[in-house]
C-alpha cells in the first residue's frame, strides 16, 4: 500500500522517471478468480537452450523434393505413375494414377556435413553446417487454411492461441518498452488474425503486427505509434494533463485499486514507446555492409531483407517471438505452385539472401545461441505434378530447419520415402516440433496449460513427443 | 428419453472396457518364452511410455503392461484377440494401417511379424495385475450438484431495516448481516444516472439529462430511478446495448474467419433480428424457440415465419473452416461448434468437452454428446462444395414475394415437364421449345431475399460415438436425447420432449431448453443479465455452471431471480432489468473505505459496487454520442457491395466511422481496430464475460489514434465560443465539458489544471490555437479514468 502511495509521488514529480519492472497489463481472464497455476509451479528442470524465437514462415508451401530434400529415387522413375488415394474433397479416398516429377534443380551436397540443398538456395546453402534439417514432418489439414492454422496453433479448426501467444504466457517479456510477440506484415487470408491471436488466453500474450502482408514495407510499423499533430511541446503538455487528471482520479480515491494505477502505467509505458519503438524499427540506423547482408537495396531482396533486419533488431531488443511472414493476401499464397513451380526460383530469389544474411548476422553477434530459429511452411508439395509442371498440396511429409538455441547444427533427421511423398523415418509430427519448440524455450508442453471452457488446454492438445534426437 | 440413455451408458461402459470376449487359450511353455524373448521387450521398449501403469497419461485408456489390458484394449477395442491377429488392433496398429503405433517410427517388419505369430499361437502372456478401468459418472450424484438441482423459490428475507428497496436487497443484507458488516453508502446521484444511462442504453447522459434527473432525485430518489428506467428502457437505443450482450454469447460474426474467410452477407438480418426482439421484450422462452428450432415453429403470417426462421441463424454464425477437405469432418466439426455455442450459451455447461471421453468434471457422459450429435447432425446447416457454403432459405414477407412464388412455380412447372417428356420415346418435338422457355426463365430470375438458417435433413437418424472423438472411429448409436443429469423426467411439458423418428428433435431441444424448469436455462441467464449490470455474476464464472466452475455467492437470490423470470415475469428482460436497478445495491458507491475493503475483499458480499470498465462498444459510442458524429444508421445488407470477395478487403476507415458499434461490420478476419485494442469480444466463441485489459496498446490508441483526435476535434466544436470572452464564461464551459464527457463538474484542482492548459496553450490569444487548446482538453477527458471508467 504504501509502496503505491510513493510511487504515485514519485510519478507525480516526473513522468517517466520510474523504472518500470514487474507487470505491464493488468489481465483478467475471462474467468478473473479460476487462477492458472503461476509460471513457478509450470517451470521444471528443463533447461532453457533458447530464449528468442524468430520463425521465418514460408507461406504456401515450399516444395521440399526441389529444396532440401534430395530423391535421387524420384529423379530415376521420372515420369512413371504411381496409385494416390485422394485426400480432398471431391477425390477422398478415391485412387487416381498420379505422374511423378522430378525436382526441376539440381542438388549439390553443402558443409562439412554434405547436407544436399538445390541450386534454389546458394546463400543457404553456405550455412549449411548452422542448420538442423528435419525431414520427416508431416501435418494436419490439406488446404492452406487449415494446415496453416495448424502451424500456429495445433488446432485446424478449433480458436487455440498461437504458439507465439504460449511463449509469451510461459515465459513473460524481455522488454518493458516493446511487445514481447510481433508478427512482420502478417496475411490477412488463410486464419489471418487467428494466427497470432491469444484466443482464450489473455489479451496480453496476443501476437502485435507490424504492417501486413499486401502492404510496402516501408508501412511496416506499430499502430499509432506516432501522433498526427506537429507541435512536440504541445503533445507533451496534452499527455501531462492527462496524466494529471488521472493522478488526481487515483488520489481522490479512499481505496486503492491496482487496475486503475495500471491505465496511468499504460500511459507511460505508451509515451515511452513513442520514443523506442520507431528506434529499434529504423533500419537506417544500420550501416551499409550490414544492410547489404540482407540484400536491402537490391530488387529482388530489398523487401524480406528489410524484414529479416528488422526481425534481428527487434530479437536483439529482447522480443520473445518475432515471426517473419513471407507472404501475401492471396487464397494462393506464395508459394503455392500449383501449375508452375518454375515460379519457385522467384521466392527463392526473394529470401535466399535475406534469410542467410539473418543467419550469419545473429551468429557474428553472438546472439545465434540464444535464438531459435525457423524457417518452413506450412506443407510440402507432392512428389508427381499437377496441372502440367505444378505440385499439389503435401502434408504427410515435408522438410523444415532449424538453426540456432539448442538444436544440433549440421544435423539431419528424419526422412520421407524414395520419392519424397510419406515421412517414413523419425517422422515428426506439427505438435512434435511444437513440443521439441516449447521444451528448447525451457517449457514442459505437457504442463503450460490454461484452463478454458472447463478443462486445461496446451499447445499440443493431448498430443506431442519432444524430439531429444535434434537437440544438442 | 431417459431410460434409453442410461441404458446406454451401461452399454457402451461394457463395451469400452470389456472388449470381446477373450478366449482363454492355454499357454505353453513355448509360447511364454517367445513372449519373453520377442514380445515383452518390445512392449517395455517402444509401448510402455505411453501404456503402462507407469506412464505420465495413459493414451487411449490402453494398458499393454498385463495380460488383461492388451487384450481388452483400450477406446478403440480389444488390442490382441488370441488366434485372430486380423482382428486384432495392436497389431493393425504397428502395420501403421489405421492407427499408427509407435508414433515416432515404424517398428521393423521382421518384429512385426512376431507379434504376428505370437497372436495367431494364441498370446501367451504370463504377466498378471488388474485392468485399469477409468470410474463411471455418477449421474444421481451429478443430480445433488447445485446447479442441476430444481429452481425453487426461496422465502424471501424479512425486511430488518429500512436500508432494503426491493427483494433483491433483503437476500443481500441477509448475508451481510450475518458477516456483521454494513454495505457501502450510496453512490452520488449523479454516479447513479450514468450507470443507469451506460447500463441500459449504452451512452452517456446529456447535461440536460443530468440536471433533470438531479432535480427528480432530490424529490424522491426512487421515484427518479423508476421513471429514468422507464423511460430508457423504451428507446430504441436499449435494445442496441442489450443486443450487442446477446450477440457476444451467439458468438456473432457476418464472415466464418478461418482458412478461407467466408463472407456472410445476410447475417445482418440475424443481429437486427437480436436488436428487435430485445426492444420489443420478446420473451426470452420464445428467443430460445426460434433459435433453435424457428423453421419448426407455427407462424400466422409471412413477418412471424420471417422472424422466426432467422433466429435460426444462430446455429450457422459460427467460426468454421468451410474450406476443410474432410467433409465427415466438417460435419461432426459443425457439430461440435452447436453444441459447445449451446452448451456454453444457454446452459453455462461445457458439454464440448465430452465429444472424445466422459466429461472430466461434469456429470456429462460421452453418449450426452452424442445424443445432441443426433439431433444437430439431423439438421442441415451446410451446403455442398469444395469450400462449403452456409445454407439460407428465401424470406417471404418481402415486396417480390408474390413474383419469387410465381417464378418458382413456373420454373419448377418447367422443369417437370421436361422431365415428362424426357421419358417419351422418341422425344417429342416441343421439348426444345421448352428447354428455350426454361432457359429464358431463369435468366429472368427475380432479385430473392434470404437468410442464414438450418432445416431438418429428410432423414434424420441418430448418431453413433466417435471414440475419442475420431470422426471414423465409430462407436455404438446413441438415440437422440438431451443432456441426461437434467432429469426431465420431472418436466410437466414431458409430452413436447418425445422425438419422433421423422424428426430431428429440435424443436424437442428447444422445448427442453426453454422449459421453466430446466434448472440452468434461467439461471445461466438471470447471471448474465446480473453481471452486465453490477460488474460481475452472482456465478462468477457466467459460462460455467459445472464442478469446475464457481458457487454462486448467493444461491437463493439467483434462484429468486430466476423463479421470477422464469415465472410471474413470464422471461421478460425488461422486467428482470428493472428488478435489478431499482434496487439499492444497484445504487452502492464503489468508492471503499479500508476496512470495508479489507473486510470483503472480492466483494462476495456485495457490500459494494463494483468499479466497471467501459466495454469496447460503450467507450467508442459515447465518444462518436459527445463528439456529435453519431448516427442511427443501420447500413443493412448494402455494405457487402464494398467488399471484395474476403472480409479483410472491407475498409472500416471509410465506412464504418459514424456507426455506432453495434452497426459495425463484424468481420472475424478484419474486425474494427478499436475491438481489437479496447477486448471487445472474441466473435468465435461464446463470451459471457469480457477480458478487461490494460495495455500501452490501448493508450496509443487514446493519444495518437485518428479516430480519438477526429472525435475530440468534432466535440469541441460542439462548444460554443471555446476560450474566448470573460474568465467565467471559460469556467461555464469547463464545467459543460466535464459535465458532458465524464457526467460530473470539475474539482477545484482540475479545473485549475484545465485552465492552467488553456493559457499555455494560448487559449486567449489566437483562435486557431485555442480551438485546438480546448480540442485537447477534451481529448484528455476521453483519456482519463473518469471516462474509461463507470463508478
Amino acid at each position: 500500500m504504501t509502496d503505491r502511495r510513493n510511487w504515485l509521488r514519485s510519478s507525480a514529480c516526473g513522468f517517466g522517471s520510474l523504472a518500470l519492472s514487474g507487470l505491464l497489463a493488468d489481465a483478467e481472464p475471462a474467468a478473473a478468480t479460476t487462477s492458472s497455476p503461476s509460471l513457478a509451479e509450470r517451470s521444471s528442470v528443463i533447461v532453457q537452450r533458447a530464449k528468442r524465437m524468430i520463425f521465418l514462415f514460408m507461406q504456401g508451401g515450399p516444395s521440399h523434393v526441389d529444396t532440401f530434400d534430395h530423391k535421387p529415387v524420384l529423379i530415376r522413375a521420372h515420369d512413371s505413375t504411381i496409385d494416390f488415394t485422394g485426400v480432398r474433397f471431391g477425390t477422398f479416398g478415391k485412387v487416381s494414377q498420379r505422374r511423378l516429377m522430378r525436382p526441376l534443380w539440381r542438388f549439390r551436397r553443402h558443409g562439412e556435413c554434405g547436407q544436399p540443398i538445390s541450386e534454389l538456395f546458394p546463400e543457404i546453402a553456405r550455412q549449411a553446417d548452422e542448420l538442423c534439417f528435419l525431414h520427416g514432418m508431416h501435418t494436419e489439414g490439406v488446404a492452406h487454411g487449415p494446415s496453416t492454422l495448424f502451424l500456429h496453433t495445433g488446432a485446424t479448426n478449433l480458436v487455440r492461441p498461437s504458439l507465439g501467444s504460449w511463449l509469451m504466457f510461459g515465459l513473460g517479456n524481455e522488454n518493458q518498452n516493446l511487445p514481447g510477440f510481433v508478427s512482420l506484415q502478417p496475411s490477412q487470408s488463410n486464419g489471418g488474425p487467428r494466427n497470432y491471436s491469444s484466443a482464450f488466453l489473455p489479451a496480453v500474450y496476443q501476437g502485435s503486427p507490424i504492417g501486413r502482408a499486401g502492404l510496402p514495407v516501408d508501412q511496416m510499423t506499430i499502430g499509432h505509434l506516432h501522433s498526427k499533430r506537429p507541435d512536440a511541446v504541445e503533445e507533451r503538455r496534452r499527455f501531462d494533463l492527462i496524466q494529471s487528471l488521472n493522478l488526481a482520479h487515483v488520489r481522490r480515491r479512499s481505496d486503492t485499486d491496482n487496475r486503475l494505477e495500471a491505465v496511468i502505467r499504460s500511459h507511460e509505458l505508451a509515451w515511452r514507446m513513442q520514443a523506442t519503438a520507431p528506434e529499434i524499427l529504423d533500419i537506417s540506423r544500420e550501416s551499409g555492409t550490414s544492410q547489404a547482408m540482407y540484400g536491402i537495396g537490391r530488387k529482388p531482396t530489398d523487401a524480406f531483407g528489410r524484414q529479416c533486419l528488422v526481425a534481428r533488431r527487434l530479437s536483439e531488443a529482447g522480443v520473445r517471438f518475432v515471426q517473419v511472414n513471407y507472404a501475401d493476401n492471396s487464397p494462393n499464397p506464395r508459394w503455392d505452385q500449383h501449375s508452375n513451380m518454375p515460379r519457385h526460383a522467384v521466392h527463392a530469389r526473394a529470401t535466399d539472401l535475406p534469410v542467410a544474411g539473418l543467419l550469419s548476422d545473429l551468429k557474428q553477434r553472438g546472439l545465434l545461441d540464444e535464438t531459435l530459429v525457423w524457417w518452413g511452411g506450412e506443407f510440402g508439395r507432392t512428389p508427381f505434378s499437377q496441372n502440367g509442371n505444378g505440385r499439389d498440396h503435401n502434408p504427410r511429409g515435408f522438410t523444415v530447419f532449424l538453426a540456432g538455441g539448442g538444436v544440433k547444427p549440421g544435423f539431419r533427421y528424419g526422412a520421407t520415402d524414395d520419392i519424397g511423398h510419406v515421412a517414413v523415418d523419425s517422422r515428426i509430427h506439427m505438435h512434435d516440433l511444437h513440443a521439441s519448440i516449447l521444451h528448447l524455450m525451457g517449457i514442459d508442453h505437457k504442463r503450460l496449460t490454461w484452463r478454458h471452457a472447463g478443462r486445461e488446454f496446451r499447445l499440443t492438445d493431448v498430443y506431442g513427443r519432444v524430439v531429444h534426437e535434434i537437440m544438442a | 428419453m431417459h431410460v434409453p440413455n442410461c441404458l446406454m451408458r451401461f452399454l457402451m461402459t461394457t463395451f469400452l472396457c470389456l472388449g470381446l470376449p477373450a478366449a482363454e487359450l492355454t499357454a505353453s511353455d513355448e509360447g511364454e518364452s517367445f513372449f519373453e524373448s520377442n514380445i515383452h521387450p518390445v512392449l517395455v521398449e517402444r509401448c510402455y511410455e505411453c501404456h503402462s501403469a507407469k506412464a505420465e497419461k495413459i493414451h487411449g485408456s490402453l494398458m499393454l503392461d498385463t495380460r488383461e489390458g492388451t487384450r481388452s484394449g483400450g477406446d478403440s477395442g480389444a488390442a490382441v484377440i488370441p488366434g485372430q491377429p486380423e482382428h486384432s488392433l495392436l497389431l493393425e496398429a504397428i502395420r501403421h494401417e489405421g492407427l499408427e503405433m509407435p508414433p515416432d517410427s515404424r517398428l521393423p517388419d521382421h518384429v512385426i511379424a512376431d507379434f504376428e505369430i505370437w497372436i495367431q499361437t494364441g498370446a501367451a502372456d504370463p504377466r498378471d495385475g488388474g485392468h485399469y478401468v477409468e470410474k463411471a459418472l455418477d449421474l444421481e450424484a451429478g443430480r445433488r450438484f447445485w446447479s442441476f438441482r430444481p429452481v425453487k423459490c426461496p422465502p424471501i428475507p424479512a425486511d430488518g431495516d429500512d436500508w432494503a428497496i426491493t427483494e433483491i436487497d433483503r437476500f443481500v443484507a441477509l448475508k451481510q448481516v450475518a458477516a456483521g458488516l454494513a454495505a457501502n453508502r450510496d453512490a452520488t446521484p449523479l454516479q447513479i444516472v450514468r450507470r443507469l444511462y451506460f447500463g441500459l442504453i449504452g451512452l452517456p447522459p446529456e447535461s440536460g439529462q443530468l440536471f433533470r434527473f438531479l432535480d427528480q432525485w432530490a424529490n424522491n430518489p426512487g421515484h427518479a430511478v423508476s421513471i429514468t428506467v422507464d423511460e430508457l428502457l423504451a428507446r430504441p437505443e436499449f435494445g442496441e446495448r442489450w443486443g450487442r450482450h446477446w450477440l457476444d454469447i451467439a458468438r456473432f460474426a457476418e464472415s466464418s474467419g478461418g482458412g478461407r474467410s467466408l463472407l456472410f452477407p445476410e447475417a445482418w438480418r440475424f443481429r437486427d433480428y437480436i436488436i428487435d426482439s430485445f426492444n420489443m421484450d420478446k420473451p426470452f422462452d420464445q428467443l430460445i424457440r426460434e433459435h433453435i428450432a424457428g423453421d419448426l415453429l407455427p407462424a400466422t403470417s409471412p413477418a412471424q415465419r420471417d422472424e422466426q426462421i432467422t433466429g435460426t441463424g444462430y446455429l450457422v454464425l459460427g467460426a468454421i473452416n468451410y474450406e476443410l477437405q474432410d467433409k465427415e469432418l466438417l460435419r461432426m466439426e459443425v457439430i461440435d461448434e452447436q453444441i459447445a455455442t449451446i452448451g456454453r450459451g444457454f446452459l453455462g455447461l461445457t458439454a464440448g468437452c465430452a465429444r472424445c471421453h466422459d466429461h472430466k468434471f461434469d456429470p456429462v457422459p460421452t453418449a450426452d454428446y452424442y445424443a445432441l450429435a443426433g439431433i444437430l447432425g439431423s439438421t442441415q446447416p451446410l451446403t455442398d462444395g469444395n469450400v462449403s457454403g452456409f445454407f439460407t432459405t428465401p424470406l417471404e414477407n418481402t415486396p417480390n414475394a408474390a413474383a419469387v412464388r410465381e417464378w418458382r412455380q413456373r420454373a419448377e412447372y418447367l422443369k417437370q415437364s421436361i422431365a415428362d417428356l424426357r421419358k417419351q420415346r422418341p422425344s417429342p418435338e416441343n421439348i426444345r421449345e421448352l428447354q428455350e422457355q426454361e432457359k429464358r426463365h431463369l435468366k429472368a430470375k427475380p432479385p430473392i431475399s434470404v437468410v442464414m438458417s438450418v432445416r431438418d435433413r429428410t432423414d434424420p437418424a441418430d448418431e453413433r460415438v466417435r471414440i475419442r472423438g475420431g470422426v471414423r472411429n465409430l462407436g455404438p448409436v446413441v438415440p437422440r436425447g438431451f443432456i441426461s443429469v437434467v432429469d426431465s423426467t420431472a418436466f410437466s411439458n414431458l409430452a413436447d420432449l418425445t422425438i419422433p423418428e421423422n424428426q430431428s428433435g429440435r424443436r424437442q431441444l428447444a422445448e427442453w431448453l426453454a422449459s421453466p424448469e430446466n434448472p440452468l436455462t434461467a439461471r445461466v441467464f438471470v447471471n448474465r443479465v446480473w453481471l452486465h449490470l453490477i460488474g460481475e455474476g452472482l456465478v462468477r464464472t457466467p459460462d460455467n455452471f459445472g464442478f469446475a466452475g464457481q458457487r454462486p455467492t448467493h444461491p437463493k437470490l439467483l434462484d429468486y431471480l430466476a423463479h421470477r423470470f422464469s415465472g410471474e415475469d413470464h422471461w421478460s428482460v425488461k422486467r428482470l432489468i428493472r428488478r435489478i436497478v431499482t434496487s439499492r445495491v444497484y445504487r452502492l458507491s464503489s468508492d471503499v473505505r479500508k476496512p470495508l475493503a479489507a473486510a470483503d475483499p472480492e466483494n462476495r458480499l456485495l457490500t459494494h459496487a463494483f468499479r466497471r470498465r467501459l466495454d469496447a462498444e460503450a467507450l467508442r459510442d459515447a465518444m462518436l454520442k459527445i463528439s456529435g458524429r453519431l448516427t442511427s444508421d443501420r447500413r443493412r445488407g448494402p455494405i457487402f457491395s464494398d467488399i471484395g470477395q474476403y472480409d479483410s478487403s472491407y475498409d472500416h476507415d471509410r465506412f464504418s466511422t459514424q456507426l455506432r458499434s453495434v452497426h459495425v461490420p463484424a468481420f472475424r478476419n478484419a474486425r474494427l481496430e478499436f475491438f481489437e485494442v479496447f477486448d471487445g469480444a472474441n466473435p468465435n466463441v461464446v463470451t459471457g464475460r469480457r477480458n478487461r485489459s490494460t495495455l500501452p496498446s490501448q493508450a496509443l490508441y487514446l493519444l495518437n489514434s485518428p479516430f480519438v483526435a477526429d472525435q475530440a476535434k468534432w466535440a469541441a466544436r460542439q462548444f460554443p465560443a471555446a476560450g474566448k470572452g470573460s474568465s467565467a464564461a471559460t469556467d461555464d464551459m469547463i464545467e459543460e465539458a466535464f459535465l458532458t464527457v465524464i457526467a460530473r463538474p470539475p474539482t477545484v484542482s482540475e479545473r485549475i489544471a484545465v485552465l492552467n492548459h488553456l493559457q499555455t496553450s494560448g487559449a486567449d490569444s489566437e483562435e486557431s490555437a485555442s480551438g485546438d487548446a480546448w480540442t485537447a482538453v477534451i481529448h484528455s477527458l476521453f483519456a482519463s479514468i473518469d471516462f474509461r471508467y463507470l463508478d
